[in-house]
């Protein structure tokens, strides 16, 4: 087992895994820094992967793919800012609705849209391209682990530092923080809340797109239903754990695909009942949470 | 001459129909320190929150140098040069002070903060009105008079020339306000224009140029700080307005129903209440005297078992601490909680839920509940106390009076042995006010024991039987002979101006 942890494709795979749930992670982050929190970042992912994989099968190109994948996660979110921001529902009832919606909703258009032509609940895609970077991909372990990644890979790298640009050093940072940290303060000077938290909401619609994007366009090369699995509320698992700090936010994320790697990948190398190894990133979850609850509560108190 | 604004009939009635200002009329002087004195609940903030925007007025207009202006908000308040600084800070804790003071107006390079030039212009400000603030602290971390500051910067980095400050002093340490008035006669010298809402005599004399004097909501007109005496402005606040008569028997003090030995609560600087100690009997109603923050307040937390504190309270024979509150109400404990919204009421609830929501689980069989007893109480009780409204209208839809019957039927209907009347005609209508003062009246006469916390000048003369003065967390006065205090000498006595010997007090 030790062997198997600490070869070279190891490291590869759990980054790979990680990959959606730091998407999901990132997008829990804008959302929950502005003061509102998207708990449909789930089925935002899989509206998008599923979009993703369609537009790019029949557009041939995976770029158009990638952008109408980023688009739907936005269309997602923006229902979201309409239910709670204009019609000032909860959002997190509002992000349940949405999450049920978006099952039965990523169904209805593989069904709709490719029926009698393949299994109608998976849907084929153009996969985004790996990249293999020059030099660096020869460097033992990480060579092949971090420089020759998926494309989506470095558009996550790209992501975190625009990210931890964006909070510490424009106009919008200290606006979203403002929304999230004390909406009064802003409103007083004439900041306008809601549209902070509707363009928060749009940043994170747009990550958990490219969340959406790598599980049926890089990952797998198609959309099946249910491929999501959790990864979303995973994501926001791994920000609480962060509490909201980007790095932070992005190890802890690492973690649990690890976890999830070790789930799947363990099922070959180790012999334990595969049942009991797939409920191990849930459980995780579970523990991060209780962890973070009480840290929390510890915060609070003192 | 010089006159820079200019308030004219102003009326601002709420949506439930409370008048919080009545034709009030304000003026004000290109460089000055103007005060806007007044009891609570006089009218004042919301006059100056009509003045910077946040609230819109019913009736009345403003003119600025001359040409009149519609506030419509804040940042129009802002771009006029008008700004306020709110009594509860709105800081953004978990941002540094330059970024608090920028906010809303940050500079900018291209698409990324300006931060060197944030920086800067904020030191360069601190230096210039000798503000000893640390721009790239955070301000969660700073003390109350820092805060206040960054406060005071974020209104002056807006180019404000009309500075307003909402009670600065209220949260402040003698040491602090002895600060914050110099910054602001460095203020005044560089030709800013305050305002200041108070109710401390002190500060209006020691601080400021004139004094606007508001009550009930209206303006009693404006003074130069240095024509008048403390007395003679106190009693433009107070008022020389009749008493309303209430007709009351004979005091016959009976058992001793709460009582407090040296209590004492810590409070950040001084103590809130500082070795206080005190009986109330049966069949009296002891008034809670003094301006507000004076400790009253905590008295009641005490009582009611809502606080912890050091020394002894004895509600009804039994110790307060340790006992939950509904313990305490079993003994035979009413409260009437000053804010209805939020302690008095549950706003989500009908009238009948409200009323029954104190012993609902003694009206039991067999765990259900005895609804058809308990409506017909319900509605027996709404008539009894003229409340407007159905037992199953949601509470929310009723006035502020109508609202405050209903926890007055409430509490007084469970037939206490002692109530805690906090403020219980606080911004309810003037046939209300009677209405409550008669059943307090009456039940007193039937042997239950009152404790009143009132602001209200023409309540503690018309209700109590005694009275005692709260200041600075002490007893300032104890007075036995109501009907022979003068309202001005009580106001001495809130004030702190006067202070009654132990052994007076005594006797």
């Amino acid at each position: 087992m030790l062997e198997w942890i600490l070869s070279e494709s190891f490291l590869t795979n759990v980054i790979a895994y990680a990959i959606p749930i730091i998407f999901a992670a990132y997008a829990s982050l804008i959302s929950n820094k502005a003061g509102i929190s998207a708990i449909n970042i789930e089925g935002a992912i899989s509206v998008a992967a599923v979009t993703g994989a369609l537009v790019s099968h029949f557009t041939g190109s995976w770029v158009i793919g990638l952008i109408c994948a980023m688009s739907a996660g936005i269309l997602m979110m923006m229902l979201l800012a309409l239910a709670a921001l204009q019609l000032r529902a909860d959002s997190f009832l509002s992000g349940i609705a949405l999450n049920t919606l978006a099952t039965g909703a990523c169904l209805l258009i593989v069904k709709g849209v490719l029926d009698g032509r393949t299994d109608s609940s998976t849907a084929p895609s153009v996969p985004v391209p790996s990249l293999k970077l020059p030099l660096l991909s020869d460097i033992p372990v990480i060579g092949k682990a971090i420089f020759s990644q998926n494309l989506l890979f470095y558009l996550m790298l790209i992501a975190l530092a625009l990210i931890v640009l964006l909070l510490n050093h424009t106009r919008l940072g200290v606006q979203i923080k403002t929304a999230g940290y004390h909406p009064e303060a802003g409103e007083s000077v004439g900041m306008s809340t809601r549209r902070t938290r509707a363009i928060a909401l749009m940043i994170c619609g747009m990550m958990a797109g490219l969340g959406g994007a790598y599980l049926s366009m890089a990952s797998l090369g198609y959309f099946s239903a249910g491929m999501v699995s959790g990864r979303g509320f995973i994501g926001i698992a791994a920000e609480a754990m962060g509490a909201g700090m980007p790095i932070r936010t992005t190890l802890f994320a690492l973690l649990f695909g690890a976890v999830d790697y070790f789930a799947v990948g363990g099922q070959t190398v180790l012999s334990f009942p595969y049942e009991l190894l797939n409920t191990l990133p849930y459980l995780m979850t579970l523990l991060a949470l209780t962890l973070y609850a009480a840290a929390h509560n510890k915060r609070k108190r003192g | 001459m010089g006159e820079l604004l200019c308030m004219k009939g102003i009326t601002k009635r709420y949506g439930n129909g409370v008048l919080a200002n009545e034709h009030a009329s304000f003026s004000l002087r290109e460089g000055e320190i103007h005060a806007i004195a007044g009891e609570n609940g006089a009218g004042k903030s919301t006059l100056m929150k009509i003045l910077c925007g946040a609230q819109q007025p019913t009736e009345g207009t403003i003119e600025l140098r001359g040409k009149p202006v519609r506030m419509t908000s804040p940042k129009v308040a802002t771009s006029l040069g008008i700004g306020m600084v709110y009594q509860h800070f709105m800081l953004v804790d978990e941002l540094p002070v330059y970024l608090n003071v920028f906010l809303g107006v940050e500079k900018r390079r291209g698409l990324v903060l300006d931060k060197q030039a944030m920086i800067a212009q904020t030191r360069a400000l601190c230096e210039k009105y000798d503000m000893p603030v640390d721009p790239l602290a955070l301000c969660g971390d700073l003390p109350v008079g820092l805060r206040q500051k960054v406060e005071i910067l974020k209104v002056l980095v807006r180019d404000a020339k009309i500075i307003i400050l909402d009670e600065p002093t209220a949260v402040l340490t003698p040491q602090e306000t002895e600060q914050l008035f110099k910054q602001l006669r460095i203020l005044r010298d560089a030709r800013h224009t305050i305002v200041i809402i108070t109710h401390k005599l002190r500060e209006m004399k020691e601080l400021c140029d004139r004094i606007t004097i508001m009550r009930h909501g209206k303006t009693m007109g404006a003074v130069n700080a240095c024509d008048v005496s403390e007395q003679e402005i106190s009693e433009l606040m107070v008022g020389g307005s009749v008493r309303l008569k209430v007709a009351k028997a004979d005091v016959t003090p009976g058992e001793i129903v709460a009582e407090m030995k040296a209590v004492t609560v810590p409070g950040s600087g001084r103590p809130r209440l500082d070795g206080i100690s005190f009986i109330a009997r049966a069949g009296e109603i002891l008034c809670l005297a003094g301006v507000e923050g004076n400790g009253q307040q905590q008295v009641i937390e005490c009582l009611t078992g809502q606080i912890d504190y050091r020394g002894s309270v004895k509600v009804l024979g039994k110790e307060v601490r340790g006992q939950s509150v509904r313990k305490i109400r079993d003994l035979g404990m009413a409260h009437i909680p000053e804010d209805r919204m939020t302690m008095g009421t549950n706003q989500r609830a009908s009238l009948h839920e409200n009323l029954i929501s104190v012993d609902f689980d003694r009206n039991t069989v067999a765990g259900f509940l005895k609804s058809r007893a308990l409506k017909a109480r319900s509605e027996k009780q709404l008539k009894a106390f003229l409340v407007k409204g159905e037992i199953q209208t949601p509470i929310s839809m009723l006035s502020g009076g109508n609202m405050q019957k209903v926890v007055v039927a409430r509490e007084l209907s469970q037939h206490p042995r002692l109530v805690i009347a906090n403020q219980p005609t606080r911004g309810v209508d003037v046939g209300a006010i009677a209405f409550i003062h008669e059943k307090l009246i009456a039940l007193r006469d039937a042997g239950c024991g009152i404790v009143l916390v009132s602001a209200d000048m023409n309540e503690v003369f018309s209700l109590a039987d005694r009275i005692i003065v709260f200041h600075e967390g002490r007893i300032a006065a104890e007075i036995n002979d109501v009907a022979n205090t003068t309202e001005q000498q009580l106001g001495r006595y809130m004030l702190g101006i006067d202070q009654m010997k132990r052994e007076e007090a005594a006797q």
